[in-house]
């Protein structure tokens, strides 16, 4: 027994007021060293099931059944959202919060956050405030801090789900080092498994609350693909490419830039946007690494902010968009932020959006939740369809396919093609390559100067 | 060789000297003597410490708003040199105006002196080593001014999104949906510090740093600051019992 870290035997996990168990007689038992990687369709229940492994769910809220053993001495998890990852005010306290009840000395402690850091590829200073940090940095962050404690098991929750390409790559390295260099035992949550496949062994695939694929991952992906795919896996090898939309002949102006750009106190740097007028029916993808201001231009585009200098204008107003009044603003342009939370003013999810346009984002059997009860990828689809249901001519999404399983992307994909054949003009701030591809007619590539 | 930095405790308990010296007596001298005694130590102590403008005018404007108002409605007494309602201008509200300017300029300046100086977690990490607070309420402070960044762009956040939703946002609705977000947020913060070990006994707290000798020695010039101050106004005659 003490070989196997932990082992679920018949057990299940409901919240209070749910209906359903959010996990229902899941049998999963793993030993040390295994590196397992957890996937399913959105709301399945994965981030459920490695909270549970790495013991965070509040046992007195919760009601559990079944068996659940944990041989785990020392948990290193990290999250999805960046901003709930750190806890601290400097980078020094962060990652030394852990190390400080791994080790029993102040030296070592030091030894662990450089170590640590370094490992990350974090280069600042330890008293850098964490405030300063963009997400990519911030989830880099939690990725060290989890390491300064020398867990015998890493517990990642998507962890690459906000990151670009280049963070990607330093984040898996990290983790790969981690891993193979002690030995430790590994449980990540990813949508996108190619990512992972090189470092994981097992494969673990959670739908509707209960595991409904669990092996090898080379004989799962090679035996289960079709059913793999049709809960919404992105499986590594299928062809998920979509035809190109072609762009819109003789289209009338919507919207133009002339040398507009943002200061940015905080981060000390300009953000310029490109000039350009949009068209109707035309999809503008804006590209670039972690914190180079994408979401800085498409706040200037969606009056949210005022641009330092030059103008951004919509051909039926003479009003700047960030003078325009908010009833006024939304008649031309809608925007769905890169976190949704903070855009949902209802209680239930019914009345949110109508259901229609619900239903065309692959969001049902949802009506009387509350929206900031759902998951990260279904409260974005929401906040999309939210934005839909008020007929602007532009939308502005910011990330919009983070936390999505290839159904839910794909149902996302067609609404938006949707709203373009209907003459509307979309700008996205996305590293999702795959979306550039299916969606945009033209790419910007922004950095911050 | 390393500069010295006076340690944050020392340096907070020096600064709230003047507030236990003026409990004693309401005359104007003893906040004037303590105030620039305890001003004058700490620059000779680390004379890198600096107050901004903006601190020293709000202390200055807040300090002239309430000897205003004393001099007006302060209990009459004395030669009246001025009446209209319920207000007066005697000898006695002066007095009472000369001395809460003094006093809360003797109170204010010192701290506004340090607080730039100050390096909370230190500050935190030796309330913990020391026992004067339990360890996971200096955590939980610790995380608590991690939170205070993160709730001003949640408020941010939310007032964009409501512009974005053609929304105009009030205040009300703006703070109560802001306090349902920070209570989520901390409440998830709350579960990743247990997972990290917020409850582990042993702790090595890396920001604590023990009193050096030159800590010790700013803490008993401070105290005898105060009490020579207390003296002085004494042996002047001018001392003026508040209790």
């Amino acid at each position: 027994m003490r070989n196997r870290h932990f082992r679920f035997t018949d057990w299940s996990l409901q919240f209070p007021g749910a209906e359903r168990p959010a996990l229902d007689r899941i049998s999963l038992s793993v030993k040390r060293g295994e590196r397992i990687l957890i996937t399913g369709p959105s709301g399945g229940g994965k981030s459920t099931l490695i909270r549970a492994i790495a013991r965070i769910h509040d046992s007195s809220i919760v009601t559990t059944s079944g068996e659940f053993v944990n041989n785990s001495s020392s948990v290193g998890f990290v999250g999805q959202e960046p901003d709930e990852q750190i806890l601290f005010p400097t980078i020094g306290e962060e990652v030394g919060f852990v190390a400080e009840t791994a080790v029993p000395t102040a030296r070592q402690v030091r030894g662990r956050v450089s170590e640590a850091l370094k490992a990350l590829g974090i280069r600042s200073k330890r008293s850098r405030l964490t405030s300063r940090l963009s997400g990519g940095e911030k989830q880099q962050l939690a990725i060290a801090t989890a390491l300064a404690g020398a867990p015998d098991i890493i517990v990642l929750d998507e962890p690459t789900a906000s990151l670009d390409a280049e963070s990607i790559e330093l984040v898996h390295a990290a983790v790969s080092d981690a891993v193979i260099s002690e030995g430790r035992t590994l449980v990540i949550v990813e949508h996108h498994i190619d990512v992972w496949r090189d470092l994981v062994d097992r494969i673990v695939v959670v739908a509707d609350g209960r595991i409904v694929a669990d092996g090898p991952i080379d004989r799962i992906l090679a035996t289960k693909k079709t059913a793999l795919v049709a809960v919404g896996v992105w499986v590594p090898g299928h062809d998920w490419t979509l035809a190109p939309t072609a762009p819109r002949n003789n289209a009338a102006p919507v919207l133009s830039t002339h040398n507009a750009s943002f200061r940015s106190a905080r981060q000390s740097k300009r953000i310029s946007i490109p000039d350009f007028t949009l068209h109707e029916g035309e999809v503008v993808a804006l590209v670039g690494p972690n914190g180079s201001g994408k979401s800085t231009v498409l706040r200037m585009l969606g009056g949210l902010i005022a641009p330092s200098k030059g103008e951004i204008r919509y051909v039926d107003t003479t009003q700047r968009p960030h003078r325009l009044k908010p009833h006024e603003l939304v008649t031309h342009v809608s925007s769905v932020l890169q976190n949704p939370s903070y855009g949902f003013g209802a209680g239930r999810v019914d009345d949110e959006a109508p259901a229609h346009e619900r239903a065309a984002v692959g969001l049902t059997g949802f009506d009387a939740r509350h929206p900031q009860s759902l998951s990260g990828g279904e409260r974005r689809r929401l906040a999309l369809a939210t934005a839909l249901s008020r007929h602007p001519r532009v939308l502005l999404l910011d990330e919009p396919t983070f936390g999505q399983d290839a159904g839910a992307w794909h149902d996302l994909v067609d609404r938006l093609r949707d709203f373009v054949e209907g003459r509307g003009t979309i700008v996205i701030a996305t590293h999702d390559t795959r979306l550039v591809s299916a969606l945009a007619h033209r790419v910007f590539d922004i950095e911050g100067a | 060789m390393k500069q010295y930095r006076p340690h944050a405790l020392a340096l907070v308990i020096a600064s709230i000297v003047p507030a236990f010296t003026v409990v004693w007596t309401v005359d104007p001298v003893t906040p004037l003597i303590v105030g620039l005694a305890i001003v004058a130590l700490l620059w000779t102590w680390n004379s890198t410490l600096t107050v901004s403008l903006r601190a020293l005018g709000l202390i200055l404007a807040s300090a002239l708003f309430i000897s205003v108002t004393s001099l007006l409605y302060a209990k009459p007494t004395g030669v009246v040199y001025f009446e209209w309602g319920f207000a007066h201008i005697t000898d006695g509200s002066f007095g009472v105006a000369v001395s809460s300017f003094l006093r809360i300029l003797a109170i204010a300046l010192p701290t506004a002196f340090i607080i730039r100086s100050i390096l909370p977690h230190e500050l935190i990490a030796t309330t913990a080593v020391r026992k004067i607070v339990p360890g996971r309420i200096a955590l939980a402070t610790l995380i608590a001014l991690r939170l205070v960044p993160v709730i001003t762009a949640d408020l941010a956040e939310t007032r964009a999104a409501r512009r974005a939703a053609g929304s105009t946002v009030s205040f009300s609705s703006l703070v109560v949906t802001t306090f349902v977000i920070a209570i989520r947020r901390a409440i998830r913060m709350s579960e990743i510090a247990e997972v990290r070990g917020f409850s582990k006994p042993d702790r090595v707290w890396l920001s604590y740093r023990p009193f050096s000798v030159r800590d010790w020695l700013l803490v008993a010039a401070a105290v005898s600051c105060g009490a020579l101050s207390l003296a002085a106004t004494g042996a002047l005659g001018l001392w003026n019992s508040a209790i």
